[in-house]
């Protein structure tokens, strides 16, 4: 008996596509060695895809470096918070039990 | 992917090129993958705020300026947690525990208090599977005690 091909477009972000195999391997539709070859086949072909891309938090980092709102004052604003914590409690619980 | 939840202290030195720490931060935020999630605590912003109400007290209007607009820039970038009252019982428990070893270690109970704001964090990363990103040492302590923490010094 001829076997039927399941065609299926996988999504785009890791994170999708890795929930996406779960559930197939969930149904027995795929094998868990199959999974594990697409999920590093993608891997690879993103990573080949996009030569020194940088990521999002790279970015974010640069734009911050570039601002460059504290130099050299950093530390000083740690101190206020060193303060802050410091000053900062959560009184414990009072007994109110008569005696 | 990787959810972190930043302390005060890592977009400080993002912000301040002449932070010794500046570069390993950058370095960091380098190796991350889009994916990864960052977050920060919304006492961050009660910090912050803090300080610019004692820079604006001082007199140094610029700092004032700039501080706020690094918490401009936070806002803009991290998530912010707020507190939904679902990590009180993980903080009780770090608190109860922190102060119990510190009193076996003769500790003053003075050092106990000023780390409630580092518990809540701590107890924050817990309840949503964060882990924790500061240069403060007192995580590490924490962490020590209660190792359900995740915790990374990235500098």
């Amino acid at each position: 008996m001829a076997q039927k091909r399941l065609t299926i477009t996988l999504p785009g972000s890791a994170e999708a596509l890795h929930n996406a195999l779960q559930m197939l391997l969930q149904y027995g539709l795929i094998s868990e060695k199959k999974a594990h070859s697409i999920e590093g086949k993608r891997k690879h072909e993103q990573t080949r895809k996009k030569p020194g891309k940088k990521s999002r938090w790279a970015i974010v980092a640069e734009e911050m470096v570039q601002e460059g709102l504290l130099r050299g004052k950093s530390e000083k604003l740690l101190e206020s918070i060193r303060d802050f914590r410091d000053n900062f409690e959560i009184p414990a619980p009072v007994d109110k039990t008569v005696k | 992917m990787m959810k972190y939840l930043l302390d005060t202290n890592i977009p400080l030195y993002l912000e301040d090129i002449d932070s010794p720490f500046n570069q390993a931060v950058q370095e960091k935020f380098q190796q991350l993958q889009d994916e990864d999630q960052l977050f920060m605590s919304v006492l961050s912003l009660f910090e912050l705020y803090y300080g610019v109400a004692l820079r604006k007290k001082s007199g140094e209007e610029q700092l004032a300026e700039h501080s706020l607009q690094v918490i401009d820039a936070i806002k803009k970038r991290f998530t912010l947690l707020p507190l939904t009252g679902k990590e009180a019982s993980t903080f009780g428990e770090m608190k109860a525990l922190y102060k119990d070893r510190s009193k076996k270690k003769e500790n003053k109970q003075e050092t106990i208090k000023k780390h409630d704001i580092d518990f809540i964090i701590a107890s924050t990363a817990i309840e949503y599977g964060l882990v924790v990103v500061s240069n403060d040492t007192i995580f590490q302590r924490i962490k020590e005690l209660y190792p359900d923490l995740k915790f990374e010094n990235w500098i």
